[in-house]
């Protein structure tokens, strides 16, 4: 093993009485693995796998340190004692592979409900949070003064239940964060109006968590360097509070943030179309100002890019979340010189941060194993197979590879000339680049496991018949569907698929029809106005591009269709074409509305291209599956899971 | 009439559809969605329908920025530019804060719902009844 061209991002750093080996953090990120506020047995595979790949140091998601912290259903009540066995199977996990692992403790103050503790929520001062919207209780000193026990004693647990290391989150979502912002603090007493007044809780803190944790263990403090909203913290203050946390003597290391989770999460967790590196001014800045490792986040997806940033001097460690999520063995593969190996994460969001808004556990849109390491797969029970594989799309890519994993010979056969099927054509809008290496990924693992990829073959019952495979995945994805109300005949109205395979190249007035509430339509339409198009989008949904919440796009994607002129208008269904009019109805009120069109593009639902698949069913004499859009037309995430499930069905 | 609603709940919305049978009614909010927080009781379509087949205006994506004796100023959550609307009237819908001075001169009182953080009716008879049951236990 060697560290390559990666010299800083394989050095050691000590923090306080802990050493790392390399300086690839798991920073910490929720999950939705706890059940009954406990972590699982699914925490401690996850976790394990990502030691066992070769992270430096892991930070676990944030334990609660007093009921009347409860923002989520899945957060581990860090505040019971008995939680301790399950941080012990945590951590004697990680420990089999020599990585530390440290816990997050927090108390994320009035930026949550009292929906689940069906308590009010605490808070310096009594201000609504922009997302959960509800007043806050004013803590009193009594409170505090148990908020500062509740960090002591979840500390002593997380000591007890064999974590090296102790990280106070008062960053992106915190009651020490809302003490420290002058945006969420008002208070008139000693924890409010001067800085050193806010900073009051946190130096109380520290001093309660190093006395309960003593000195063997690290302390970290994350701080937000800049919360992006308005009145709020800057990174003036951030620097003077990283200054009192290193005079306090207790503190080994500053993490870093930026944003706030409850009102600028999209810039927290930043998708593809935010640039890589947007937030290093943050721990480029402290680091200046202290003399304590500094840890530096926002999308390092690459081990270039973070050896970069080490290199020059931004940071002594990188949190690199997301990479680790697609691929545990990023730092090992990294190390060993097949950085061209590792799946790079895609900044999609679609299937880790998109899944944490929707109460769901952690995956990611390209590792199906990902959530699920605790859940084996069933070993083969025959292997030797011949495979044939219709498709080079995410779903038919991933049967292939899943099924060479598991010991079958495959064989991809793909009609276009290239790999990727719709994820290619998604992935040619410029800001949506990222998108494509999922393929990339998955060509790079086809070619490692030796799965021949034959483009420009047409596949038909025949073809099947002549090959004689033992078995078949059919992965021939979806067709264009016309809108009812769009005869053969209109050739002025086309489906996204045909701007992006250049098939079609609408100009002047374009009004594009969103239906399926995603990239499809918001994508396309951006690429058009880029080149010089009038662009309207129409819905019958109530938001433009709705699903863009989920993976926080929706924001960018408002102040970008602002900038491109690109008008946006809800609540409307279209009913019938004019002689260069589109009709609508807007139908909270029934009324008609004409709309001036050259072109109309649609992102309406598709239907499964799955003639193959019911042709080779109905000779009843071949071993025959379906997977992805073939079955029903939806997102690359079922592709990809459906790949995985026919070849272990196989 | 403009109606203020940064929080999303019923009570700006029902309050715009009060006055909306008489009166020139305009909607504003920093949301995607007018009553955003009503999907929690299923009314979130039916109540945008029905605000706007009463003919309330809304103005989605905006934040209140002035008031003026004629006029507001809103301001676009996501590009920043400003405009006016024609106002005689302003309906805040914003958040409350407790009205807690008969505690504050009585701390060791107890306190329920909206005096302790003003929150929905579910909160205060949950805190009621809380507070009723300790009276209990301290008699005990």
């Amino acid at each position: 093993m060697t560290a390559g061209r990666h010299r800083y991002l394989f050095s050691p750093l000590r923090l306080g009485p802990v050493t790392v080996r390399n300086r690839i953090a798991f920073a910490a990120h929720l999950t939705n693995y706890a059940e009954d506020g406990h972590p699982t047995e699914q925490h401690a595979e996850y976790y394990e796998a990502r030691a066992r790949g070769g992270a430096g140091l892991l930070i676990t998601e944030e334990h609660s340190v007093h009921p009347t912290d409860w923002p989520y259903e899945k957060l581990i009540h860090g505040f019971d004692e008995s939680v301790i066995p399950g941080y012990r199977r945590i951590t004697e996990a990680v420990h089999r592979h020599g990585v530390p692992i440290f816990a997050q403790i927090n108390h994320n103050g009035g930026q949550a409900s009292g929906m689940y503790s069906r308590l009010p929520v605490w808070a310096p001062s009594p201000v609504a949070d922009p997302l959960f919207r509800e007043v806050a209780k004013e803590v009193d000193h009594r409170e505090i003064a148990e908020i500062v026990a509740g960090y002591a004693r979840t500390a002593e647990h997380c000591a007890r239940g064999g974590f090296d290391g102790i990280e106070l989150q008062c960053s992106h979502s915190s009651i020490v964060r809302g003490f420290l912002s002058p945006a969420t603090n008002h208070r008139a007493d000693a924890y409010g109006g001067s800085l050193a007044n806010r900073a009051r809780i946190l130096l109380e803190i520290v001093a309660a968590v190093r006395q309960a944790i003593g000195p063997q263990r690290a302390l970290g403090v994350r701080l937000c360097g800049d919360e992006l909203i308005e009145g709020g913290t800057t990174i003036d203050e951030a620097v003077e509070v990283a200054r009192m946390v290193e005079a306090s003597g207790h503190v080994d290391y500053i993490n870093t943030s930026i944003g706030v989770a409850t009102a600028t999460l999209y810039m927290i967790e930043a998708s593809m179309h935010i640039p890589p590196g947007y937030a290093l001014f943050i721990p480029s800045t402290l680091r200046k100002a202290v003399d304590l490792p500094v840890v530096g986040v926002g999308r390092f997806k690459d081990p270039i890019q973070a050896e970069r940033a080490l290199a020059d001097g931004h940071c002594d460690l990188i949190g690199v979340v997301r990479g680790q999520i697609a691929d545990p063995d990023f730092a090992a593969k990294a190390r060993s010189g097949h950085a061209d190996d590792i799946r790079l994460c895609l900044s999609c969001n679609q299937e880790c941060v998109g899944r944490m808004g929707l109460n769901r556990w952690l995956g990611c849109i390209e590792n199906p194993r990902t959530g699920r390491e605790a859940v084996p797969l069933p070993p083969p029970p025959r292997r030797g197979r011949r495979v044939m594989v219709v498709g080079a799309g995410p779903a038919g890519l991933q049967a292939a590879i899943t099924a060479v994993e598991r010991g079958h010979d495959v064989t991809v056969f793909e009609r276009a000339d290239a790999a990727g099927g719709q994820v290619r054509l998604a992935a040619s809008v410029p800001n949506r680049a990222e998108f494509g290496d999922l393929v990339r990924n998955q060509l790079a693992e086809c070619a490692w496991a030796g799965v021949s990829v034959k483009y420009g073959v047409e596949v038909d019952v025949d073809f099947v018949r002549d090959e004689a495979p033992d078995a078949v995945i059919v992965a021939t994805g979806a067709a264009v569907e016309r809108p009812y109300w769009a005869p053969p005949d209109a050739t002025h109205v086309v489906d996204v698929r045909q701007v992006l395979d250049g098939s079609a190249t609408p100009e002047g007035r374009v009004l594009v029809v969103d239906e399926v509430g995603f990239h499809h339509a918001t994508s396309v339409a951006e690429l058009l106005a880029d080149r010089g198009c009038t662009v309207q989008i129409v819905t019958p949904g109530m938001v433009v591009g709705q699903d863009l919440g989920v993976t926080l796009d929706m924001e960018n994607w408002c102040v970008r269709a602002a900038a491109k002129h690109i008008t946006q208008t809800t609540d409307c269904l279209v009913t019938g074409l004019g002689d260069g009019t589109v009709t609508l109805m807007h139908h909270p009120t029934g009324q008609p509305r004409e709309v001036a069109a050259d072109w109309v593009v649609c992102a309406v639902p598709a239907a499964p291209a799955e003639q193959l698949y019911l042709d080779l069913k109905a000779l009843g004499s071949i071993d025959v599956y379906r997977a992805g859009d073939c079955v029903a037309p939806r997102r690359a995430h079922a592709a990809v899971v459906e790949g995985q499930r026919a070849a272990v069905a196989l | 009439v403009v109606v203020w609603d940064p929080i999303g709940g019923p009570i700006a919305v029902s309050v715009a559809e009060l006055l909306a049978p008489d009166r020139s009614v305009a909607f504003v909010t920093q949301d995607l969605i007018v009553g955003t927080q009503l999907s929690r009781s299923g009314d979130l379509a039916d109540a945008s329908t029905r605000l706007q087949q009463a003919g309330v205006v809304l103005h989605k994506r905006s934040r209140l920025r002035r008031v003026t004796a004629t006029a507001v100023t809103v301001e676009d959550a996501f590009t920043g530019e400003t405009r006016e609307i024609a106002a005689a009237v302003v309906v805040d819908g914003g958040h409350r804060l407790p009205d807690d001075g008969l505690w504050r001169d009585r701390p060791e009182l107890p306190r329920a719902g909206d005096a302790v953080a003003p929150r929905t009716i579910y909160e205060a008879v949950l805190e009621g009844r809380r507070a009723a049951l300790a009276l209990d236990a301290g008699a005990a």
